[in-house]
């Protein structure tokens, strides 16, 4: 079984400062690096691989020249391989979904495509629908795992007070929830020759023979919206059973009349 | 000069990150208060390949070299100094030793069990009466046909009581003393013989395990002689200027996490009306500490960059220890003090870093031994002998 794993870098949203006095994001210090949730969507993959003993585990990174590390981050992880599309820094979703399909393609087709659900920095939103929709190909949304057997493979999907197990007919496209499992740690080992040369196919949208028009972004930021300033934090001194006691009797007072658990 | 991290140890020091906090410093004060150390953290280091770093990747090493062994050990430093202690033991003079003394064939053998972490190393070289006079050991091995007999018992031994494999410092020729009379072998813990004496319970880095290690008569093959017979001190000493290194990195883990420690309290910590960190007393200390972490920094770096590169570092890993360990010490002292009562208070880690901290001014040579070795290397240009 071929399974690809879409994957993308993300702003670290601990390095995203808000500017109040210009109602602006703050970027200069803004970190991008491999989204968690992608990084699920890859550990959901190895562990179908390691399941059914069999098959190959491509990642396969949108991105700009710096998304290279997470092409590199993912064989570390244990990809078997990986490659990665170059694309426009505001590529929309209909674009990411063209490029996937394509550089699929290019990749020798997947039995199955995952990838990760969006999460709060994302411009594009969910991917893998557009995915389903331009390779015509059925989808799998909130999926925590998959069972690999001799009949098949089996999705469970998360469900309201439990998991839904469904037969998948392959090929599929499959978006997984955040909760499918932590994904494992990079192996030292795997680390040390993940920059080696030559390791990660690298394709322009040109080389793919995916036009500008249908890269041209489908959507458009209208503003800003500031929430409420946090408060700044207090800290709270004392031996920890009078801290406990100091903690209770503020949340008390900021609480009245509710009821503390 | 090009100071820049490779990419690819900017994602291990990532994961060693990730690790630290996922798996570590929520067992950290357990672990202290506990007294042992925790198998199940060391088990995950093995799994996750953290206990071969710096070796080639043919002996199930990371393939990271001494730069990735200072981030790992920089990292825990930071986080929980007894399992910095208990992986410096293992792979900066237990599996050391191994690689840097032993032939191809005993590389095969014990180095990819000890890289993954399935079994674990230690480090003999102490001794009741040989403390700092490393030359004085009296553990005594004797050639039998083709065995060696090995007797005497050695002490302080960090991971003792876990290592299924130690490397063993012996005399064989008296005559010779350590100028070509006292011989490195590897042990296991299966041979009969091989006992471990009493626990150490110690003020700091409680959750490392130290002991004795009694070795009775103990029938040791000829094949494991570690390097050539009577070249065991060299190996030895070669050992400790990298085990040095790693305790220099260990501090730097240290210190930043008290650097980092006393701004977070500094700046939510409010008397008078404002944030303490807003009081010159307070910054001066803060600033203090930040300078004499970046200035370690760049040592460690420059030093394990010398050690990848192959060139001489014996100076170089004594000042890093050093330096390092009185770095650490002072700012942990700082932290202790801007955190005022509350850094006294043992429900609180700050405490704990600071009986932590003391060792590394005492083991793997004290730092007044340090000074010898410096002191030597500085003077021997200029014709000097410095003395013990």
């Amino acid at each position: 079984m071929r399974i690809i794993v879409c994957m993308k870098q993300g702003l670290d949203p601990k390095t995203v400062k808000i500017s109040r006095s210009r109602e602006e994001l703050d970027m200069r210090e803004a970190v991008h690096k491999t989204r968690f949730a992608d990084k699920v969507a890859l550990e959901t993959a190895l562990r179908v691989r390691e399941s059914s003993d069999a098959g190959e585990v491509i990642a396969l990174v949108v991105g700009d020249e710096a998304a290279d590390d997470t092409a590199r981050e993912a064989i570390a992880i244990g990809a078997d391989r990986a490659a990665l599309v170059l694309a426009p820094p505001n590529l929309g979703g209909k674009g990411m979904a063209a490029l996937i399909a394509a550089a699929a393609e290019r990749l020798g087709g997947a039995d199955l495509l995952i990838a990760g659900q969006p999460d709060e920095m994302d411009r594009i939103g969910s991917i893998a629908p557009r995915l389903a929709t331009a390779l015509d190909l059925p989808l799998l949304m909130d999926v925590v795992g998959f069972d690999a057997h001799s009949g098949g493979l089996s999705a469970v999907a998360r469900g309201d007070g439990g998991g839904l197990r469904m037969p998948v007919a392959l090929p599929a496209v499959a978006e997984i929830h955040p909760s499918a499992g932590r994904p494992r740690y990079p192996l030292p080992s795997r680390i040390a020759t993940a920059w080696e040369p030559g390791l990660v196919e690298t394709w322009t949208a040109d080389e793919l023979g995916v036009s500008e028009e249908v890269l041209a972004p489908d959507t458009e930021m209208g503003g800003l919206v500031l929430g409420a300033e946090r408060q700044r934090g207090q800290t709270i001194s004392g031996s920890p059973p009078d801290a406990a006691r100091e903690l209770v009797a503020q949340l008390r007072g900021r609480f009245r009349g509710q009821r503390l658990i | 000069m090009d100071f820049t991290i490779p990419k690819n140890l900017l994602l291990f020091r990532e994961m060693v990150r990730e690790f630290a906090e996922q798996e570590v410093r929520p067992r950290a004060k357990q672990v202290d208060v506990l007294g042992v150390p925790d198998m199940e953290i060391v088990r995950k280091l093995g799994e996750n390949g953290l206990l071969g770093v710096p070796f080639p990747l043919r002996y199930g090493g990371g393939g990271l070299g001494e730069l990735g062994y200072c981030l790992l050990m920089e990292v825990m430093g930071g986080v929980c100094t007894s399992t910095a202690t208990t992986i410096g033991a293992h792979i900066g003079i237990g599996v050391m030793s191994l690689y840097l003394g032993g032939n191809d064939q005993q590389k095969d053998k014990y180095l990819p069990d000890l890289c993954t972490g399935r079994k674990m190393a230690a480090f003999c070289l102490t001794e009741p009466g040989a403390g700092s006079d490393a030359a004085a050991i009296k553990t005594r091995a004797i050639k039998d046909g083709s065995n060696w007999v090995l007797t005497g018992t050695k002490m302080y031994i960090t991971n003792g009581p876990i290592a299924d494999v130690m490397t063993v410092l012996a005399v064989t020729d008296p005559a010779l003393g350590v100028r070509g009379g006292v011989t490195a072998f590897i042990v296991e813990k299966e041979m009969n013989g091989v006992s471990v004496g009493t626990i150490e319970h110690k003020m700091g880095i409680r959750g490392s395990a130290t002991s004795e290690m009694v070795f009775d008569e103990v029938v040791v093959p000829n094949a494991n002689v570690l390097g050539q017979v009577g070249a065991g001190f060299i190996t030895f000493m070669a050992t400790l200027d990298t085990g040095r290194l790693g305790l220099g990195a260990a501090c730097l883990g240290g210190a930043q996490g008290a650097l980092d420690s006393m701004c977070r309290y500094a700046a939510g910590r409010r008397q008078f009306g404002k944030a303490i960190g807003e009081k010159q007393a307070i910054q001066w200390m803060i600033a203090d500490t930040a300078v004499e972490v970046e200035a370690l920094r760049s040592l460690v770096y420059r030093t394990a960059w010398m050690v990848d590169t192959h060139q001489p570092y014996s100076k170089e890993a004594a000042i890093c220890k050093l330096y390092g360990s009185e770095v650490a010490s002072r700012a942990i002292n700082k932290m202790l003090q801007v955190h005022g009562a509350l850094g006294y208070n043992r429900a609180f880690p700050v405490e704990r870093m600071w009986r932590d901290a003391r060792i590394a001014e005492i083991f793997e040579g004290t730092n007044e031994i340090q000074r010898i070795v410096i002191a030597g290397q500085v003077l021997r240009p200029y014709g000097v002998r410095v003395g013990t």
